[in-house]
């Protein structure tokens, strides 16, 4: 694979749709596809606009989700978060860890 | 010469949880009143050989706080004081400290001794209540004079790996704390592993929550906090302590409220913790330690982080199991079988020829049946009576009944019938909650079962009984039953059915096992406070289980737990799909067909749709989802088995259906690693691997792949 290439790669984010719901009984389907984006090393985009229920589970995958990013050095942004999301990252002390502020 | 005591600390520590498990239970006795004088010296017995075996092992903690328990134990036994409510509590209170003492001995680890000091303090008070009432009225004046000073609280919250699993949530818990009062939330991210090494269903994160009064609500109640853990007292380390105003304690309350602390510690959040060992806690450290570089991604998996999870473990799972000599004798006797037909072969080997032939098969046939008896025999020794997992229960009862006001009388049947050693580890959370559901949801307060022409106790029936190669649990209530119409309603609202869908009650009783169902913004009737049913469900599930619930309104209700007798051994179809081999648990298989390709369309453009008499069932390509290569691309040479998982129904196509037969499941987490759509594997008869399927995950997988597809929780009504 070329220099080019892999640049071209790199530079397109994966972006992730979250559904209604995020919470434990999800959480291992977006667990494998986390998995995936932070092994192709390229930015990602999530959208939490639509998440009307949120749970511990949930949240703590985000966290993990986010620390692992940072150590990695890959670009992790919101294109769009509910209140539900942002009010459970609040009371659960998430919001900076999440980037939700 | 000196004795090593440490190997037989482990013998000391079992043998204490049987004698936490004796006082418990004659405690209970006593408060019912139906014990006699034996009862009570059996629980002192049990006190004084901990104490005694605690001070061996220098186990100073335990001594010390198991003698004042022993002294008021024996002031009971002699006579000298009456056996009252108030005591009984307390010395209850005190077995959970044991317990929670004796893990920390288990874990080598520092007990948390502000519960310890507080329920030792209630004992004292207790011993002292005949002989110094002044002090005790001085120390009550003292304590609520104290109260009122506090700002709040602070809670500690560390939930234990699984706690999340039991269908409890943080979330919820942080929203009822949020209502009570002004809520900061410090996280704890230390014990969170490696992304790649996590199990998104464990719980890794815990908390310091500060609860501080506001004018419009006034002081919280401490009792009212408790009440939100209640559920999860099991399931976490807590302590609530109160809030130090601001002038009394400048040093901590500055660092833990000012707005500059919650600053940094959001900054904290945002950077990658380093978890130092120190030798009460880990800290927390914005940046790593000049000239040292970041640990690399293996070191961090390999060192702290992976040891709170190891440590956990032990907790929650025993290593060792007691075994009846009966079981022995009747596997050393299996030995003795196989030996001898071993034997009988080998000399028949020596000197073979054609006209053997038919001894030669006899005796493998005699072969066979010593293997299997002796597997039998060996899975024995696994099995243990559910008595074991039901024993948690008296004690539930008696401490929530008090809490909710509530007359309960618990029946138990069938504590004999035995599984599982490792089924019964892991259906004892779901359980709980069934009961504590019973408790909260189904039976009524006493007002309201006299007003219904009820008696004004309640009963709770736990029964157990084998059926098949399954054991049967059954959870019944004579309370007030599931509100079909309120549920049906919900479900509505909801849009998970239509008013035309005309469901029979069954189906509409079972939609309190659809996620939406199970949080406390529900129907408030059933609804749990923090208890998912889903997660109910979706745990018996994994265990190759099912749970049904039948109710009649006014009457009760049934939950019904179906489980395999063991995880060691499944029963399984054989399918082929090209090369490959894999395994379908014959419980998930509905039936298997022949394919008619007119019965097949497509909808959405991608998602094809199998018409299975009245309803549409989704198609799953094995190959398409494990990548193989298929030994035909024809619908018409394939075959169809119907399964069902997590709720909905699916069609897998295979090549070939094999044969039927138990396996023995070997773990592939353990062997090699976690993969989704896969619960094991097994070695076949000709030494080829072939996977074991897990229908909720294989379902989840083959929708991520299609993702208009929705495999979960739906079929199509015909037209």
């Amino acid at each position: 694979m070329s220099e080019s290439e892999i640049r071209s790669e790199k530079n397109e984010a994966g972006t992730v749709i979250f559904d209604n719901s995020l919470d434990i009984t999800l959480v291992a389907g977006y667990f494998e596809q986390f998995s995936q984006l932070l092994n192709e090393q390229k930015s990602i985009i999530l959208n939490g606009a639509d998440i009307e229920r949120v749970d511990g589970a949930g949240l703590q995958l985000l966290a993990a989700f986010f620390k692992s990013a940072e150590f990695l050095q890959i670009s992790v942004q919101w294109q769009g978060a509910s209140d539900t999301l942002k009010y459970g990252a609040k009371i659960s002390g998430l919001t900076g860890v999440l980037a939700l502020d | 010469m000196s004795i090593d005591l440490s190997q037989f600390k482990q013998t000391f520590l079992e043998e204490s949880d049987e004698g936490l498990d004796v006082l418990e239970s004659g405690l209970l006795a006593l408060d019912s009143g139906t014990a006699d004088d034996e009862v009570i010296h059996a629980v002192f017995r049990a006190a004084h050989s901990i104490k005694g075996g605690a001070g061996t092992f220098s186990l100073t903690e335990i001594a010390s706080f198991t003698h004042v328990m022993e002294t008021l134990l024996d002031e009971m036994r002699d006579g000298r004081r009456a056996i009252s409510k108030e005591a009984i509590n307390v010395l209850l209170n005190s077995v959970d400290v044991l317990r929670e003492l004796l893990d920390a001995a288990r874990d080598d680890v520092s007990p948390e001794m502000g519960r310890v000091n507080e329920v030792q303090a209630k004992l004292e008070a207790v011993l002292n209540a005949g002989n110094d009432q002044a002090t005790e009225a001085q120390q009550d004046a003292e304590s609520e004079q104290k109260e009122p000073e506090s700002d709040g609280w602070v809670i500690k919250f560390h939930p234990h790996e699984h706690m999340l699993r039991t269908g409890n949530d943080t979330v919820r818990m942080f929203k009822e704390l949020a209502a009570l009062g002004d809520l900061e939330n410090q996280v704890d991210l230390s014990g969170l592993p490696e992304f790649e090494h996590m199990d998104p269903e464990l719980s890794y994160l815990s908390w310091t929550v500060h609860l501080k009064n506001n004018e419009q609500q006034g002081p919280i109640d401490k009792a009212v906090i408790e009440e939100i853990f209640e559920w999860v007292e099991d399931d976490c380390d807590l302590t609530i302590e109160p809030l130090i105003s601001q002038a009394d304690d400048t040093s901590t309350s500055e660092r833990l409220d000012s707005p500059q602390a919650a600053e940094t510690q959001t900054a904290a959040d945002n950077v990658t913790p380093i978890t130092v060992e120190s030798d009460s806690q880990t800290v927390l450290s914005k940046e790593p330690a000049a000239g040292v570089q970041p640990p690399s991604r293996t070191q961090q998996s390999v060192g702290a982080q992976q040891k709170p999870a190891s440590r956990k473990k032990k907790v929650t799972e025993t290593g060792s199991i007691r075994v009846g000599t009966d079981k022995i004798d009747s596997l050393i006797n299996m030995v003795g079988e196989l030996v001898i037909t071993q034997s009988m072969l080998s000399q028949m080997g020596e000197d073979f020829s054609m006209e053997k032939i038919e001894d030669l098969r006899e005796g493998l046939a005699q072969l066979e049946r010593n293997t299997r008896e002796l597997q039998e025999s060996v899975m024995r020794i696994r099995m243990l009576p559910i008595s074991f997992s039901f024993q948690r229960f008296p004690r539930l009862v008696h401490d929530l009944s008090q809490k909710m006001n509530k007359k309960i009388e618990l029946k138990m049947l069938g504590e004999q019938t035995e599984l599982d050693k490792t089924v019964m580890e892991k259906i004892g959370d779901p359980l709980v909650h069934l009961v504590r559901n019973s408790l909260d949801h189904g039976i009524e307060d006493p007002q309201t079962r006299l007003a219904a022409g009820k008696s004004e106790t309640g009963t709770i029936t736990l029964n157990a009984y084998h059926q098949g190669g399954f054991i049967i649990i059954e959870i019944s209530d004579d309370g007030a039953g599931l509100p079909r119409d309120k549920l049906l309603n919900k479900a509505i609202e909801k849009g998970l059915v239509t008013e035309q869908d005309n469901l029979p009650d069954e189906k509409i009783y079972d939609l309190i096992f659809h996620p939406g169902f199970s949080t406390a913004d529900q129907v408030s009737d059933i609804s749990g406070r923090g208890v998912g049913m889903d997660v109910v469900r979706k745990n018996i599930k994994e265990l190759g289980g099912n749970v049904d619930v039948s109710t009649e309104e006014g009457k009760g209700t049934t939950f019904t737990i179906r489980l395999p007798l063991t995880l060691a051994i499944l029963d399984g179809q054989l399918v082929k799909v090209g090369n490959e081999t894999y395994i379908i648990p014959l419980v998930s298989i509905i039936e298997s067909l022949e394919i008619e390709t007119d019965n097949i369309n497509t909808i959405a453009g991608t998602t094809e749709v199998y018409k299975m008499r009245d309803e549409y069932i989704p198609l799953v390509r094995l190959y398409e989802v494990f990548d193989v290569q298929p030994g035909t691309h024809r619908l018409q040479d394939c075959l169809l088995v119907v399964v069902e998982g997590d709720g909905g129904k699916a069609g897998i196509l295979v090549d070939d259906l094999l044969s039927q037969q138990q396996v023995v499941i070997k773990s592939l987490e353990t062997n090699y690693k976690r993969i989704q759509g896969v619960s094991g594997a097994t070695i076949l008869g000709d030494g080829t691997v072939a996977l074991i399927l897990d229908m909720s995950g294989l379902l989840t997988l083959a929708r991520e792949i299609q993702p208009a597809q929705n495999y979960n929780n739906q079929t199509y009504a015909n037209g």
